[in-house]
């Protein structure tokens, strides 16, 4: 049986999203996962990397960002492990809210077109907004949720269900 | 609801008028007024209209167009106004805890967007749609004709009145709705997911006027605290009663609380009290009290029931973790009123926090302590497999030797299902007793046992703890 | 004649008033380079009293940051009254997801124009 996850450690530079993009591309491909299941996690893997590549504290003790992108029976999972800047408790609460905000609405379109109202009203940036975080939602076709371990690393994970299954 | 923090530079700005500038400090802000002072200790002009207004959030000042500017009475400060756009109506709220520029009307940009949508519905589901709507009207009119008719009545007659249409015609709408809902599973079975998003967000826009007639639905599609099954929702499924001004309007609300989901939710409330009383029996140690530990507590009713005799304050005590301020301050108002009656307070500790980040401690144990029984009732449901996992380990870690812990999932064959997708737009995560039960996989030494409850639409883990 | 930049895997070639976009665009700030240009463009057009043309069909792929510039320069021209036109690929589904929302944009007298082809 080959093996059905693919872990990767990589260094918090803006170089490593894009491997590890590739990296899954092919694990996901040799897994006959299906093509716009591929490039929805393509997408949803650079979101989550380049959110970890700018958002990550790694001035403790982890120094990497780990990813792991895992193919079950219906879905995939894609992880992305980074640490967090211990008590920063705030940024976490909000990651929170957010994250239950976008996965109230059974469609995310609802989200989406939230989020587009801010965004679109001026100038502000697309990180600010979460924008990203939605799109995983509602271009990515995925489920966001995370945790943080007691090592303040943040584990986001994202669960993409294979067309077909419900 | 933004990833970005709250700035806590005070938000500043000018008001215009007859070409003077006349600068202010923002101290407030409801939906569509800004609460002001003016910094020169006097108002530029009162109950008037100025030309225009500029704030500035980070760097340039932006205007906000004409506003009117209305002094604060009664106030001791004579500088203090409220300032109200009403040339492009503005999210005042939003300017002031969040520095966004959003229109009120931002909306309407997106109506050519939201019309795109309706070419993706399928015809046999739009012609549902359709007949579904209409077949509601009717009904709508015929019992808003009896509401009208009452109006003049004596209430107490009215309300007999009332109890007999609920009872004969209401219950006859309650099985016709049944039926719609049983067409509307079947033509969306075979949907993929992408499928059943498009169709559910076209279905709730045709349909929600009658949301808004029942007091569930629309809080479930609300959801003022931004997450489904607040203790306000738990609380109208608990006491499933009929609730609203209307006779529409109550069987709108009670139909939805009727489902095998919902009855669910009662029966493991009552489960619960039996479990801990079982609990307390096999206690590791009699000589003090059984530690119980509720995470995402909710409004906690099963504790309020666990207490019916003073002695029973002496033999729990209780940890009540939830994210929401306000579930937690419900369930202590009521478990202290609980202790009042008994004359024997009840002991309880009120935790907020998130499950979520509450792993983030380094030792969890000092923290939270340890239990004797550790249950989490509908919150698994809204955890991705990474993140159940890590918390079971955790709360495992939380639990005594001896101890057992009861964790509740919403299982795939749930019927309330699609009902709660598209009329509540209430998503869950389901599961199967082997992902349900993977979850504990590395629980060193548990034994485990998967069960569910009557309507077999709720699902439990119940793992123990081997004793020392 | 036209003039073509590049920064990492996204060119921006740029001929007369139109904008083509190709690779992909994955840059930590694609705002940095990108929106001095959609700037710069959309003032010779205006002068010129031309629409600025952007064209996404071929653009592989975007991060969610890039459509910051995109929404500036929609922005400027809603409130500086210029001409502009997005193309984009309405056979693909990211663009069709990324590229419709900013329909919210258009003007009914098309002199802001979203268009999936
Ligand atoms: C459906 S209610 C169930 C309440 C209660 N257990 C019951 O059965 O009546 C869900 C509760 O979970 C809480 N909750 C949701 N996510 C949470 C999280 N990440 N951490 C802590 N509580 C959470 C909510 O605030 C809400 O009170």
């Amino acid at each position: 049986m080959t093996n059905r996850t693919l872990s990767l450690d990589v260094d918090p530079v803006w170089e490593s999203i894009d491997r590890v993009r590739r990296e899954n591309e092919v694990f996901l491909r040799t897994h006959q996962i299906p093509q716009p299941s591929i490039e929805a996690l393509s997408m949803v893997t650079c979101e989550l990397m380049e959110n970890a590549v700018k958002y990550g504290f790694f001035e403790g003790d982890v120094k990497t960002i780990q990813s792991r992108c895992s193919v079950e029976s219906d879905s995939v999972v894609l992880e992305v492990r980074s640490p967090v800047k211990p008590g920063d408790d705030a940024a976490m609460a909000r990651l929170d809210h957010m994250i239950q905000w976008i996965r109230g609405y059974q469609d995310p379109f609802q989200a989406y077109l939230m989020r587009l109202r801010e965004v679109s009203s001026q100038a502000m940036g697309t990180s600010e907004s979460g924008l990203g975080l939605v799109r995983i939602a509602y271009e990515g076709q995925s489920v966001l949720d995370f945790f943080v371990d007691s090592g303040s690393v943040l584990n986001i994970s994202a669960l993409h269900a294979v067309e077909g299954a419900r | 609801m933004s990833i970005s923090e709250v700035p806590k530079a005070p938000l500043r700005g000018e008001v215009i008028h007859e070409g003077r500038r006349h600068p202010f400090e923002v101290l407030g802000a409801r939906r569509s007024a800004l609460e002001v002072r003016f910094t020169n200790g006097t108002l530029p002009v009162d109950r008037m209209e100025v030309e225009g207004a500029e704030v500035t959030l980070i760097a340039d000042p932006i205007a906000i167009g004409r506003c009117r500017v209305e002094g604060h009475r009664g106030v001791g400060d004579v500088a203090m106004a409220h300032i109200i756009p009403t040339e492009t109506p503005l999210r005042c709220d939003d300017l002031y805890k969040r520095r966004l520029v959003v229109r009120l009307d931002q909306g309407f940009d997106q109506t050519a967007l939201l019309q795109r949508r309706k070419a993706e519905i399928r015809p046999e589901f739009r012609a549902y749609t359709a007949d579904l709507v209409y077949d509601l009207a009717i009904y709508r009119q015929l019992f808003d004709e009896i509401d009208a008719s009452l109006a003049n009545e004596k209430p107490e007659t009215a309300a007999l009145v009332r109890d007999s249409v609920r009872a004969k015609q209401g219950r006859a709408f309650l099985r016709f709705f049944d039926e719609r809902l049983a067409q509307l599973e079947t033509m969306v079975a075979g949907f993929t997911r992408a499928e059943h998003e498009r169709h559910g967000f076209y279905f709730r826009r045709n349909v929600w006027g009658n949301i808004l007639t029942s007091a569930f639905l629309a809080r479930t599609n609300i959801r003022p605290r931004g997450y489904a099954g607040d203790s306000m929702m738990m609380q109208q499924l608990y006491d499933n009663s009929y609730q609203g001004d209307s006779l529409f309007g109550q069987l709108m609300h009670k139909h939805p609380i009727e489902t095998a989901a919902a009855q669910a939710v009662r029966n493991r409330r009552k489960l619960l009290v039996d479990l801990i009383e079982a609990a307390y029996r096999d206690r590791p140690d009699p000589s003090r009290a059984l530690r119980i530990l509720s995470v995402a507590c909710g409004p906690a009713w099963e504790v309020r029931d666990l207490f019916t005799r003073a002695e029973d304050a002496a033999r729990f005590s209780c940890t009540l973790l939830d994210q929401d301020e306000e579930a937690l301050g419900e369930a202590e108002h009521h478990i202290h009123l609980v202790g009042t009656r008994l004359e024997a307070p009840v002991q309880a500790k009120y935790l907020r926090d998130s499950v979520r980040t509450m792993l983030m401690s380094k030792d969890i144990v000092a923290q939270f302590g340890k239990h004797d029984f550790i249950y989490s009732m509908g919150l698994f449901d809204y955890l991705t497999a990474p993140v159940a996992r890590s918390v079971l380990t955790r709360l495992y870690e939380l639990l005594e030797p001896g101890g057992r812990m009861v964790i509740g999932n919403f299982h795939v064959e749930n019927p309330t299902r699609t009902y709660m997708e598209y009329w509540m737009d209430w998503v869950l995560l389901y599961r199967h007793e082997d992902d349900f039960q993977a979850l504990g996989r590395e629980l060193p030494g548990a034994t485990f046992e998967i069960y569910r409850e009557e309507t077999r639409s709720q699902m439990f883990l119940d793992v123990r703890k081997p004793r020392g | 004649m036209s003039e073509t930049f590049q920064h990492g895997e996204l060119k921006l070639e740029v001929k007369d008033t139109t904008v083509t976009l190709t690779g992909r665009s994955t840059a930590r700030d694609p705002g940095n380079f990108i929106g001095p240009i959609l700037t710069n463009l959309y003032k010779q057009a205006s002068a010129a009293g031309k629409a600025m043309i952007l064209d996404f069909r071929k653009l592989d792929y975007m991060n969610s940051s890039t459509i910051t510039p995109v929404i500036r320069l929609l922005h400027e021209a809603k409130k500086s009254g210029g001409k502009v036109t997005i193309t984009y690929d309405g056979k693909s589904r990211w663009q069709d997801l990324s590229f419709s929302a900013l329909t919210i944009f258009a003007t009914e007298d098309k002199r802001i124009e979203i268009r999936g082809e």
